[in-house]
């Protein structure tokens, strides 16, 4: 059996500086997550959405941001990786840490490419170009 | 009815008690309903935009910016793509200002005291100071 890149199942993250450092640590930690921080790149800190979105789309990074304006108002579908926020009611890092976890167990995952992703606590929110289809959390 | 009697008559009115101190009004002021027509509090005025709300609130922040290419223009700490009310979020799970510099490991102690103040100037902005400053 041959290496294909088709194999890795792991998404590709560009977590947003908005995300607190403790989360955007266990996320950066988690196995089917390649995860790279805007805080970890001089350019980008404290950078406008679109040098954000720019960088996400040049490296195949999906966007992982609690902020709302990475919407498809803004960033229409298909026209970037990708775009996984967390819901404002997830209030406190725990809560974010324990969605995206739930998120990278539920087996829709792979669905976050060229979509936009809404992260519940209890829920997740994918929407593609033909379609919306929500996912509830097992358990 | 005197002056004293009157006095008498508000001080067994919890709500009104603080006006048994000071000064007479009657001896300041023409009548007694025009003094209490000062002291009366008046409708806040919430018609103030928000935009000018934050706008202010910005003015006399050292570290809290605003630019409609970050985040929107949410309010943030400058220099920074972390939000305004992320920082409350962290302060509100941690517990204290320095929870929050946990939460956020390139804030200091003073940019998230700054973006506390800036949320206190934003909700105490929209109100009709005038009926404050009546003695």
């Amino acid at each position: 059996m041959y290496w294909s890149p088709l194999l890795n199942t792991k998404l590709r993250l560009l977590i947003d500086e908005s995300v607190e450092d403790p989360v955007a640590d266990v996320v950066s930690r988690m196995s089917a997550f390649n995860a790279m921080c805007v805080r970890d790149l001089p350019s980008l800190k404290g950078g406008s959405d679109r040098a954000v979105m720019d960088y996400a789309q040049k490296d195949d990074r999906i966007v992982l941001t609690i902020d709302a304006h990475f919407n498809k108002t803004n960033y229409p579908i298909c026209r970037h990786e990708g775009i996984i926020r967390i819901s404002a009611r997830c209030r406190t890092g725990s809560m974010v840490a324990d969605s995206i976890r739930k998120f990278a167990q539920c087996g829709h995952r792979s669905e976050a490419k060229h979509s936009i992703t809404l992260i519940n606590q209890d829920s997740c929110t994918i929407e593609t170009i033909a379609e919306v289809t929500t996912h509830r959390f097992p358990g | 009815m005197t002056c004293r009697e009157r006095r008498d008559d508000l001080y067994v009115r919890p709500a009104f008690s603080r006006w048994t101190t000071g000064p007479c009004r009657e001896e300041q002021q023409d009548g007694w309903l025009t003094a209490v027509a000062g002291e009366t509090s008046r409708p806040k005025d919430f018609d103030v935009p928000f935009s000018s709300v934050l706008e202010n609130a910005k003015q006399l922040s050292l570290f809290v910016d605003m630019d409609s290419e970050v985040l929107g223009g949410t309010p943030r700490v400058g220099g920074t793509r972390i939000p305004v009310y992320r920082v409350l979020n962290a302060i509100d799970e941690y517990g204290s200002i320095d929870g929050a510099t946990i939460a956020y490991r390139s804030l200091t102690v003073e940019q998230v005291r700054d973006a506390v103040q800036f949320a206190a100037h934003v909700l105490e902005s929209p109100v009709e100071h005038e009926a404050e400053t009546v003695d």
